[in-house]
């Protein structure tokens, strides 16, 4: 949570000047910022107009963890292992197999990136953080 | 044209916090008509007991006011034309 206060004033020629305070303390209440403000403003020999407050928080959304970006090693019997990388943009990633619906396969193969069809396998795979 | 000078003063306020971090508050037009130093002074106390500023840190209260000064700027611009 933060608070920042503006000041509103006019100078002695009448025109309008605003005043900004970023380093509120976010316990302040707003009584004591108006008061603030206006002790602020006898300093000078500008006019006091009016304050206004402005709190901003910032929560994280619960719904949104953040971008997943899984890794998976796989060992394939009698054909070594492979990885199987997923990064959240519907499209898995391997460097060394062929992706098939649920199957992994071609290990041989390199540098191939499979699409949509392996979306079961893309949701498992989401599931599972590093 | 002719040469311009725009004058200006600001007052500057050091907030000093309880974790050694320093804000500095600056004010325009700061009214020399009054006594300034005391009622700075008395800014500081209010602070002190009503803690409107914050440092960085959270709970690193004001502490008091560490220095207060006026600066009086003075910008000339100087008409060039015919040099």
């Amino acid at each position: 949570m933060n608070s920042s206060l503006i000041i509103d004033a006019t100078d002695p020629t009448g025109k309008k000047l605003q005043k900004t305070l970023a380093y509120i303390h976010p316990n302040a209440t707003n009584a004591q910022l108006g008061e603030f403000a206006q002790k602020l403003m006898a300093l000078t020999t500008n006019t006091y107009q009016g304050a206004t407050r402005v709190k901003r928080e910032d929560v994280t959304d619960p719904d949104y963890t953040g971008k997943r970006v899984p890794t998976l090693t796989l060992t394939a019997s009698g054909s070594g292992s492979f990885t199987v990388t997923y990064n959240g943009d519907g499209t898995l990633h391997t460097t060394n197999g062929t992706i098939s619906g649920n199957t992994l396969s071609g290990v041989t193969a390199a540098g191939v990136v499979y699409a949509a069809e392996t979306e079961n396998f893309a949701a498992a795979i989401a599931e599972f953080t590093l | 044209m002719a040469d311009k000078i725009i004058s200006s003063s600001t007052l500057n306020m050091v907030a000093g916090f309880a974790d050694g971090d320093d804000r500095t508050i600056s004010l325009e037009n700061p009214n020399t008509a009054i006594d300034l130093t005391a009622q700075v002074a008395n800014l500081g106390t209010y602070l002190k007991a009503n803690q409107i500023v914050a440092g960085d840190k959270t709970g690193a209260d004001f502490t008091k006011f560490k220095s207060a000064k006026i600066v009086n700027k003075t910008i000339t611009k100087f008409d060039l034309t015919g040099n």
